[in-house]
């Protein structure tokens, strides 16, 4: 009895070992230098809510080099808990961490960071011509403005709803009010001026090289209020819009508005890829023309999607079931799959740098 | 020298076959519960019970009052097989049972339920053991004869005060090194015909605890700043013995707590706090007609939670009325057959400026349970039919049976269920992502366990389960981004439970008593992967030997590595906490008594993370006295 407990005081001591590990694991990928003179792919990994594991997946298109976790790589730290979005503006990149509450200033391509702010759940930013940060919340239904320079928060501007995505043309912000089914107009000095109802659910927007401005309405979250999704453009002067779009299925729900300007065609996800022309004269302001589908891959998730501006190549990420790894395919602007790449958990946005 | 020490899990492993195969070492098992079906059960106030086919344990109070006052999810830590989700010194704790998730434990305080509608969890951070007198815990179906309850398991705290002449009085003071204090007073007056049992408990504290950070590029330590807390808890219990054999109890829980939330490892100061306000109540009438038994409770609860992150200037508030009523009768069809009805309502209203003013659910079910013994065995069936707001589920069925040696050296019991529980309000309502369709999580159950059940100080108990979660409740992102709540998945949840327990008097001199536990558990998602933060293996040790006027304790347990995504390619690292403690007790006359004793938590300092990013304090000491008088 004795021995037996003097033998287990002993194995429990001297089963140790020093200097484990004991904080999130298995998030270290091969470090690799950051290639200064190459196009960079951002895929901005959400993960899963509350896990902060947020993470972004840097992919070198001339190198053929992917680094998961870049942002891990180059401060050491955690990206956070639900990685929304980053705007970039020059060589300078703005995360919005949704769940974490944080806007972080990154160099680019580097990722490293140089500042920090607490915003609550920040969802899309928007650099002004005047060079102030606006950035859109889920939960305060504010706009937050920011310095640049800094990240102190210098004004906030009541929208009394839930914003999403925000343009500027013609001197005017458009952003979506996703629950008000509307596109708000303010001024450059933040006062609301106009709101200019849409469809259910809207939630990106984008500018054409025309200046006009196309929304997209996914149509609403709950089945019982859906409305068929819309796409619409407005005219940034007179506010009115000038076409509209009603898609033939009630279950359609697109996504992720994208404008190519090589082409001047608009892309989304509708469950598949796909495109839409701008030019006034491929539509007539009553058309009939439907997006064409240019990509559809069996059992896929697309839940991101992104432009390359210079090759007009056309990124969308795969989530598959929201908790894996994802993967993102690189497509031509037709929609031929050049070329795929391992992402982090929930690859949501994508921006080429 | 033990500084930055971990373990090494096979060894780990290894220890606990040799503690369960027996070998030289003598440990030992937490005795299950058994009612009897005797008419003295009611003598006991008509507690409501499982029947022993089920795995159902109640927690050692020796072992419980041996170490300082502390929260309840510190008990449940190195007492039990539960899974503790600690978030931190002074923060929320979330406890959970067999791979589920902690918003599937029920908690009943004195027959009522007491788990938040809104988000169907308990934090057990906030329960002092002061107030803990006796507490079950009820696994897998177990709990479906409580009425609202939840699919891993259910936890009860209750109070069974004997009505006999006399008082008590205890009064305990705690004080730790990284400036925390806990105080803890009781007094109980009682005759034959009635009782009064009064408890107060206050937590409070600076809570400054040093820390090790990983996310640094070099492991360094830190101190936790600005993170204090304050919790006041009163109870309060009055008991009259009717005539006619009734007996009424008025039960009251009030509770205050003030907690700034300890930051994350990768943030550099505290800007959460959260405000609880409790206020729990209930008459429960329990009457004797013949061979038949009458119980009725009649209930309210009200709660406030405010949570504030001044950070962002966000201040949220969300408050809970629920009003709990049942109505239960058990009677003897023959001297071995045992029927009891009953029908239990839940009514929850809730106010939050999510919820688009405010939402309510209804939660009534209707309750038939039979068991019938025949010999050495006991056969167990149970039916219940559950109305969930619109949902009505109109067979949950129950069926077990326990075989009995003569002289329990060896309990064979195996049962199966099918159960159901509601969303939380916040999955049915929240403005962004609520999903008012969402249906009841439903499963099957079941489990089958050989123990023992002597009255010679040694006894073991081995538990197979498995179970399914259908319709289970996830938040997923949608199209857009928006996280909302559907019955998109589910699970099976498999794995052995083993406990030994021993308590003897050892060397004509030491008094011992020490529980280990060992759980393996499988919680496959829908692709047979590992579900995050459910550890497949955990031990937990703790042990108590007293001499003379010297008693030491100790608690170790072994947490294994828990991943934190669905494809498990990050994971926390598996840990192996430690405490040890040791007290003198002074006979200071006229039944009194007085204990000092001095606690080391986190005996080996090692740096560890229950909850990712959520930093832990390293090695730190309570310093404790302890009076009592009866």
């Amino acid at each position: 009895m004795r021995l037996g407990i003097l033998f287990v005081v002993l194995l429990l001591v001297f089963s140790c070992k020093k200097d484990k590990p004991f904080g999130p694991q298995g998030l270290e990928e091969t470090v690799s230098e950051v290639d200064t003179a190459v196009t960079h792919f951002y895929v901005i990994n959400e993960g899963n809510f509350t896990l902060s594991n947020a993470s972004i997946t840097d992919y070198e298109i001339e190198t053929v080099t992917s680094r998961q976790n870049a942002f891990e790589q180059a401060n050491k730290q955690a990206l956070g808990d639900v990685a929304q979005s980053l705007l970039v503006s020059g060589n300078t990149g703005y995360l919005f961490i949704n769940n974490s509450n944080e806007v972080i200033k990154v160099s680019l391509p580097s990722l490293k960071e140089q500042a920090r702010m607490n915003v609550q759940s920040p969802r899309y930013g928007l650099i002004t011509s005047t060079g102030e940060l606006w950035v859109t919340s889920l939960n305060k239904k504010d706009i937050f403005v920011l310095d640049t320079s800094n990240l102190n928060i210098t004004k906030t501007l009541v929208a009394n709803d839930w914003l999403e995505e925000l343009v500027e043309a013609d001197n005017h912000i458009f952003a979506c009010n996703v629950n008000q089914h509307a596109v708000d107009v303010y001024s450059l000095e933040g006062k609301q001026i106009k709101s200019i109802a849409v469809g259910n659910q809207p939630q990106s927007i984008v500018v054409d090289n025309k200046g006009m401005v196309w929304v997209l309405c996914g149509g609403g979250f709950n089945p019982r209020d859906r409305e068929k999704a819309r796409l619409l453009r407005i005219d940034p002067i007179s506010f009115a819009i000038t076409f509209d779009y009603e898609f033939k299925d009630i279950e359609h729900s697109p996504t992720r508005l994208n404008y190519n300007i090589t082409n001047q065609r608009l892309y989304f996800i509708n469950r598949a890829v796909y495109s839409f022309p701008v030019d006034l004269s491929e539509i007539a302001p009553t058309t009939t023309t439907t997006p064409s589908e240019i990509f559809k891959q069996e059992g896929a998730n697309f839940y991101g999607l992104g432009i390359d501006a210079q090759s007009g190549n056309v990124i969308v990420t795969d989530a598959k079931d929201y908790s894996k790894k994802g993967i993102a395919y690189v497509l031509s602007s037709s929609g031929q799959l050049l070329y795929d790449f391992e992402t982090g958990v929930i690859p949501q946005d994508v921006v080429v740098y | 020298m033990f500084q930055n020490w971990s373990c090494n899990s096979r060894v780990i492993a290894a220890l606990c076959l040799v503690l369960l195969c027996g070998g030289s070492v003598k440990l030992f098992a937490q005795k299950d519960v058994d009612i009897s079906t005797s008419l003295d059960e009611f003598e006991v106030l008509g507690q409501i019970k499982p029947d022993p086919v089920f795995k159902n344990i109640l927690l050692d109070t020796g072992l419980m009052q041996s170490v300082p006052v502390i929260s309840f999810d510190q008990i449940l830590k190195y007492q039990t097989n539960l899974y503790v989700r600690d978030y931190g010194s002074g923060a929320l704790s979330s406890v959970s049972f067999r791979g589920f998730s902690s918003r599937h434990t029920a908690v009943f305080w004195e027959d009522m339920p007491v788990t938040s509608s809104m988000n169907k969890t308990f934090d057990g951070g906030l329960f002092p053991t002061f107030m803990a007198e006796e507490v079950s815990i009820q696994y897998g179906a177990a709990g479906m004869i409580n009425g609202t309850g939840g699919l891993g398991g259910t936890i009860k705290l209750n109070a069974n005060p004997e009505f006999k002449k006399g008082e008590v009085l205890k009064f305990e003071q705690s004080i730790t090194s990284i400036n925390n204090a806990s105080t803890g007073i009781m007094y109980r007056r009682s005759n034959s015909k009635f009782i009064s049992s009064t408890h107060f408990s206050a937590q409070y504290g600076a809570n400054e605890f040093a820390y090790q950070n990983p996310n640094e590029q070099v492991v360094k330590e830190q101190k936790m700043l600005g993170a204090g807390n304050q919790i006041l808890s009163g109870q309060q219990k009055f008991l009259w013995k009717l005539k006619k054999k009734g007996i009424l109890k008025w039960n009251s829980f009030l509770q205050s707590g003030a907690r700034r939330m300890p930051h994350l490892t990768y943030q550099k100061e505290v800007a959460e706090s959260q405000n609880d306000n409790t206020l729990l109540s209930n008459l429960n009438y329990s009457r004797q007609f013949g061979t038949a038994q009458l119980k009725v409770v009649a209930g309210l609860k009200a709660s406030e939670l405010q949570y504030q992150n001044e950070a962002i200037a966000l201040n949220d508030r969300g408050s809970e009325r629920a009003a709990f009523g049942q109505f239960r009768v058990k009677y003897w069809l023959f001297e071995r057959l045992k029927m009891e009805n009953a029908i239990v309502y839940n009514h929850a209203f809730a106010s939050h400026p999510e919820y688009d003013g405010g939402q309510q659910q209804i939660d009534a079910q209707h309750i038939q349970q039979a068991s019938f013994e025949w010999r050495q065995w006991l056969f167990h069936g149970l039916i219940k039919t559950q109305v969930i707001d619109d949902n009505f589920l109109p067979v949950l069925p129950s069926l077990g049976a326990r075989w009995k040696s003569k002289k329990s050296w060896l309990v064979i019991k195996g049962n199966g269920a099918y159960h159901a529980m509601a969303p939380s309000l916040n999955d049915l309502y929240w403005s962004v992502g609520g999903n008012p369709d969402l249906k009841p999580e439903k499963g099957w159950t079941g489990e089958f366990s050989l123990s023992s059940e002597r009255d010679t100080g040694f006894n073991y108990s081995v538990t197979a389960f498995l179970s399914s979660i259908e319709n289970r409740i996830l938040w997923q992102p949608q199209s857009g981004g928006v996280w909302t709540a559907g019955n998109v998945s589910s699970v099976i949840n498999s794995g052995v439970e083993s406990s030994i327990s021993y308590r003897k008097l050892l060397w004509n001199a030491v008094k011992s008593n020490i529980i280990l536990n060992y759980s393996y558990n499988s919680a496959a998602d829908s692709a047979g992967i590992q579900l995050a933060y459910i550890p497949a293996q955990r031990i937990a040790l703790q042990g108590m030997l007293q001499w003379r006027n010297i008693g030491v304790t100790y608690g170790q347990r072994f947490t294994d590595k828990r991943f934190l995504n669905s494809d498990n390619s990050a994971y926390l690292p598996s840990f192996f906490n430690a405490t040890l403690g040791v007290n003198y007790t002074l006979d200071t006359g006229k039944e009194g008594r007085l204990v000092l004793g001095c606690q080391v938590e986190n005996l080996y300092n090692e740096p560890y993370q229950e909850v990712g990013n959520r930093p832990m304090p390293n090695r730190y000491f309570i310093v404790n006295i302890k009076f009592i008088k009866s």
